[in-house]
């Protein structure tokens, strides 16, 4: 098999299964017809076509075409996207203090413990657990224990924090916009129609996250200057950023809950800078954070509501 | 059956293909190509998906298939509903026309704008 037949094969998947199963033979022999005619469209080009088309699809199925719908699937899945990414996240806490008196024996003294922490690993399991259950479309289990996870995660800040004397910068408590965000995403955004992420997705969605998880590790857990490492790596994350930023761009075109996905994504960084720099002030952290509990159980519980269905009879 | 409006134009040219009888994806592709003067070069996904949104409505049909040197191709047939709908097309296209043409006489037959001299300053 040609190379071109097996990119055009693999652009097929972009196609809800349906499709792929009853037309994606037809094609394929189309595509090698007008490749035998001397066709003028590249291979790369009809296989660009596939995966533009494919997802376009999909998004015409999955909803009635409102903007409503669109902005409340795009909205659940920038949610996902983000709970996958604390799941990477969860990756690097757990192997930067592995990690950091090995490369830098100099900091051991600082890093006495080597043994991983029982608390990092039970969030890293709960963000991959969440994400696992919420992709799969299990939202009943997925929604409570999203809680918890949550709970679990804004208790360890509160934790770091008041280790700082209660009071912390802005800057410091990396995440704090994300127990806001999510639980608004999924108590509000949520679509009542499943939403199930394909295998495809939520491998590439997991492999995104712990590249993430690698890249802080690699560029900024362990301590030396990226620029040490001469412009090679710079080079490398430029071209790794192009290439997410074209497949992000080609993915919002054709499917747009995608493109609003990619924003609730970017939001989440860009709100908290924006407060980190505008916040001098020293305000109690902890106690923002605390107040942030029973909003993520009243909101979650308020949306559980919603989702229940009345029994008949 | 769902009734187009604002039809594309891969969409009407798909159409208008299939009128002439019978088709598979490629000979579709090369009939457009011929009905757009060489203008119009569908590709492999935007045929089918064009061609998936009409056999939802119901304006286009499967009719037969058969294998060519392992190649599975089948016929698509414009329904009598597809017909009705490139007609409609069609007329609406005319009106269009019609109005643009009407337009452009009434345009010649306007005197020659004035042009007024540039003030001195």
């Amino acid at each position: 098999m040609r190379f071109g037949d097996r990119l055009c094969r693999w652009a097929l998947h972009a196609y809800p299964r349906d499709f792929q199963h009853e037309s994606g033979e037809e094609v394929l022999g189309t595509i090698a017809d007008m490749q035998d005619a001397g066709a003028k469209r590249g291979v790369l080009r009809q296989a660009a076509s596939l995966g533009y088309n494919g997802n376009r699809l999909r998004w015409l199925r999955a909803t009635d075409g409102s903007m409503r719908q669109t902005l409340r699937q795009g909205a659940a899945w920038g949610a996902l996207l983000l709970i996958a990414r604390q799941a990477g996240l969860g990756i690097y806490e757990l192997v930067r203090p592995l990690w950091l008196p090995w490369a830098r024996p100099s900091l051991l003294p600082q890093y006495p413990q080597t043994a991983l922490s029982v608390v990092e690993v039970a969030l890293f399991v709960g963000w991959l657990a969440v994400f696992g259950l919420l992709a799969s479309g299990r939202r009943r289990w997925g929604l409570p224990l999203l809680g918890l996870v949550l709970a679990g995660f804004v208790a360890r800040e509160v934790a770091f924090s008041l280790s700082y004397g209660g009071h912390f910068s802005w800057a410091f408590t990396l995440n704090f916009f994300l127990p806001i965000l999510l639980p608004v995403l999924c108590a509000f955004g949520w679509p009542a129609r499943r939403i199930r992420f394909s295998l495809p997705v939520i491998a590439a969605v997991l492999i995104g996250a712990v590249v993430i998880a690698a890249a802080r590790v690699v560029f900024w857990g362990v301590g030396f200057d990226p620029l040490g490492q001469g412009y090679v790596w710079w080079w490398i994350q430029v071209a790794l950023c192009l290439v997410a930023v074209v497949f992000g761009i080609l993915a919002g075109l054709s499917d747009p809950r995608w493109a609003i996905a990619g924003v609730v994504v970017a939001l989440q960084p860009v709100v908290r800078e924006i407060i980190a720099e505008s916040a001098g002030s020293r305000l109690s952290g902890a106690i923002l954070l605390m107040a942030l509990v029973p909003i993520v159980a009243v909101l979650l519980a308020f949306r559980a509501s919603r989702l229940a269905v009345p029994r008949r009879g | 059956m769902r009734i187009l409006t604002n039809m594309q134009e891969p969409t009407f040219l798909i159409l208008a293909a299939l009128a002439g009888g019978d088709l598979h994806g490629y000979g579709i592709i090369k009939e457009v190509e011929t009905l757009s003067d060489g203008r119009l070069r569908l590709s492999a996904g935007t045929l089918y998906g064009a061609l998936d949104r009409l056999k939802n409505d119901g304006l286009v049909e499967v009719v037969g298939e058969e294998r060519i040197e392992g190649r599975l191709r089948r016929y698509h047939r414009l329904t009598d509903s597809g017909a009705n709908a490139l007609e409609q097309e069609i007329h609406r296209q005319e009106r269009v026309i019609a109005v643009a043409k009407a337009k452009l006489e009434g345009r010649r037959s306007l005197p020659a704008p004035v042009t007024r001299p540039a003030e001195a300053s």
